[in-house]
């Protein structure tokens, strides 16, 4: 078994890809992070091997999906936060067990908020989610780091089954629209379809779709998860009620008709004709150009 | 054992539930489930897929709001989806049933009682 590679270095050795990067560390039952640089990029956190986070700005976070829809205040979260850091900074200290990560869960449960179940689901989905993101651009390279003390974990899933369920859905996403990762940054717009007889979760993303939002803004927006947006949208394709803003087109100058504006006087017709051609009178070098 | 597996096993206490797990209607992600030892888990994609499915056919015909409860019913078994109320992406109960001893009528009702409690 190689040596444990140790917090704050650049690990470059054995592992090729992030995936079979977490297989070893979950072999070595590794606790920390893996922070991998890049655009989104973002940061894998684990315990005892299995992985208890992903951070990225790639995909909404548990915090982001739990404030933006507006089942938690933001008050009552960093209260709860802060208590539960207090907690688990105490109870590292005195005892040898690693007890980070369920404080919050029990926080926020003894306060009301959410009951523990539902955190757990919260933050299961939001696993899968940034690693799905992380994935639509994966990083060549990366660095164990040590977690710090604020990471919102409430589930613990073995590497391998995350791997599995990030292939699963990137190709699913490919057969249904095209690869992920232009998926995500493709302008979304309304096909014109009847949107009264639609499934409510449709109509909110509908209500999202502002001609210039891609799916990872309208996931933002609405505060659920990335894939759970795109996937939707696949499924709204297919009903006719968003199409895909072509990338093509956008980046050419458009060649649409321009609308006058009727505010504005159109020029008076010119008191000359128009040129007119007079072909075969023009060459340069041929008798009779003019 | 989490929190949410924990819960999910004291559903196994009522006569003829085989196995029951939690969904994510949207994505198919299985978060938990309970049930014997060597029974095969659940599908959580076939299930997300056949609720899309008749989500989608049942809206197009002009139902409103959002389902509730898909019941199928085979030679010896009842396989039901139940939806969880909450605020954020559904999730399903999906709970296999023996139909010699099970009272479906009864379990649909333990299933609501928990799925009102569940992401209260």
């Amino acid at each position: 078994m190689s040596p444990s590679p140790g917090p704050g270095r650049p690990h470059s050795g054995r592992p090729h890809n992030v995936p079979a990067l977490l297989n070893s560390l979950h072999q070595e039952q590794y606790t920390g992070a893996v922070h991998l640089p890049g655009s989104p990029g973002g940061s894998i956190h684990l315990r005892e091997g299995l992985v208890i986070s992903v951070e990225t700005p790639g995909a909404p976070s548990a915090e982001s999906i739990l404030l933006r829809t507006g089942r938690i205040t933001d008050a009552a979260w960093a209260s709860a936060v802060a208590a539960s850091t207090a907690v688990d900074a105490a109870s590292a200290a005195t005892t040898a067990s690693d007890t980070s990560g369920n404080g919050l869960k029990s926080e926020l449960a003894a306060r009301g908020h959410i009951r523990p179940e539902e955190f757990e689901v919260v933050c299961a989905a939001t696993v899968f989610d940034g690693a799905f993101a992380l994935a639509l651009n994966p990083p060549g390279d990366w660095e164990l780091t040590e977690s710090g003390p604020s990471v919102v974990a409430g589930t613990a899933v073995p590497p391998r089954r995350l791997t599995e369920e990030t292939t699963r859905r990137t190709a699913l996403l490919t057969g249904r629209w095209g690869p992920p990762s232009e998926f995500a940054r493709t302008r979304i717009r309304l096909a014109g379809a009847a949107v009264s007889r639609v499934q409510p979760r449709y109509a909110a993303l509908l209500s999202a779709v502002n001609e210039r939002r891609n799916p990872r803004d309208i996931a933002f927006a609405v505060g659920r998860g990335l894939y759970a947006v795109m996937l939707d949208l696949t499924r709204m394709q297919a009903l006719g009620l968003i199409r895909r803003d072509s990338p093509a087109l956008a980046s050419r100058p458009s060649t649409a008709p321009r609308a006058v504006d009727p505010g504005r006087a159109l020029p008076a017709a010119p008191a000359s004709p128009l040129p007119r051609r007079d072909p075969g009178n023009h060459h340069p070098t041929r008798p009779g150009a003019g | 054992m989490s929190s949410l597996e924990a819960s999910l096993s004291q559903l196994l206490s009522a006569p003829g539930i085989n196995t029951v797990a939690l969904v994510d209607a949207v994505t198919g992600l299985v978060y938990g489930q309970a049930g014997p030892e060597g029974v095969e888990g659940v599908d959580g994609i076939e299930c997300s897929d056949f609720a899309a499915l008749v989500g989608d056919g049942l809206h197009a015909a002009g139902a409103q709001g959002d389902l509730e409860s898909i019941v199928v019913t085979s030679t010896h078994h009842h396989h039901i989806l139940r939806s969880l109320p909450r605020q954020g992406d559904p999730v399903f109960l999906v709970a296999t049933l023996e139909r010699e001893q099970a009272n479906l009528a009864l379990t649909l009702h333990e299933l609501g009682v928990y799925a009102a409690e569940a992401m209260a």
